[in-house]
């Protein structure tokens, strides 16, 4: 049983090659018929549904991570205009500037910066660094880039497993119709 | 989603692959993405237009990141006019990519309706 359900999953997808996250590509099946020889539309059915729903499973996380890395680049972008700010009135020499900030929600209060060539960026868990200004400026422009190419091959994948999604979703209706073609011959073959 | 109702058409790789690339394209991001760079273009406008009207002597507030600070009118000017112009360019690229996709799902409908008529349905 095993052995004919291996024979039956190596005709319906296969592993890919190369960077694809491990997404396997469905096979178009070319003749129904032929599929149905050795086996019932039924059960060629119910693995198709199996390798379905897997696919839905890694099309609903990669919808998420591209939502997560959408959201965070906003926020780097914004970092990004700050420094080039700060950036700025240091090469002007500028005097110190004063700031409203926001110090918690409906408060907003000032604060005077004179131009420094350090600034502190937010790490992450916790954690605050100091960088000089070029420094973070290479820093954020590098996780820019970063993220818009992970969101590029995020994109990208997702367009792959879409294809093998659809693929699966005709192998299904035709698999299925043709399952129907076959009771109703069958039925149209004992009344008679 | 390409929902494939056969009778007695069969389907054939290349349609496989043209209902592939059907379901692939979809617009409804790219609308989304091209009204809000609308109205971003719109608030810039409507912001250069205030400062022209405002008299300020002093300059006027510009938000930097999550903070605010005073700044010369001319430089917010010149800020803004280069928001404009850099949104605006984005924003005629994606008008051409929308026109592209549109015009690809079109020609792609065409060829499947007339292979399989009623037994396909590619509404979305």
């Amino acid at each position: 049983m095993a052995e004919a359900t291996a024979k039956l999953d190596a005709l319906l997808f296969r592993k890919t090659e190369g960077n694809k996250r491990g997404i396997p590509e469905a096979i178009f099946i070319e003749n129904v018929e032929e599929m149905c020889k050795e086996r019932e539309p039924t059960e060629i059915v119910g693995r198709l549904q199996d390798l379905h729903s897997k696919y839905q499973y890694m099309q609903s996380s990669l919808t998420a991570q591209r939502s997560s890395l959408k959201s965070k680049l906003p926020d780097i972008v914004s970092a990004l205009e700050v420094v080039t700010h700060l950036a700025e009135r240091k090469e002007k020499e500028a005097d110190a500037a004063e700031y409203t900030y926001q110090l918690a929600e409906n408060i907003w209060s000032k604060a005077s910066a004179a131009p420094s060539g350090n600034v502190c960026l937010w790490l992450g868990a916790n954690c605050m660094l100091e960088y000089t200004l070029e420094e973070a400026l290479e820093l954020l422009r590098t996780n820019e880039t970063n993220a818009r190419t992970t969101l590029k091959s995020l994109e990208e994948d997702s367009a792959f497993l879409r294809d093998q999604i659809t693929t699966t979703e005709v192998n299904i209706a035709r698999t299925h119709n043709y399952g129907v073609r076959l009771r109703q011959l069958a039925k149209a073959k004992a009344s008679s | 989603m390409a929902d494939v109702e056969q009778k007695d058409i069969e389907v054939a790789r290349d349609d496989q692959e043209r209902i592939n690339k059907f379901s692939r394209l979809t617009y409804d991001e790219l609308d989304e993405e091209i009204t809000t760079m609308k109205s971003e273009v719109q608030n810039y406008k409507d912001a250069v237009e205030e400062i022209e009207g405002c008299m300020e002597e002093n300059g006027v507030m510009m938000k930097v990141g999550e903070a605010y600070t005073l700044v010369e009118e001319d430089t917010v000017l010149e800020k803004l006019q280069k928001l404009v112009e850099d949104s605006e360019a984005s924003l005629s690229q994606k008008s051409d990519e929308i026109e592209k996709v549109k015009g690809d799902l079109d020609a792609l409908k065409k060829v499947l309706y007339a292979k399989f008529g009623t037994s396909i349905n590619l509404e979305k």
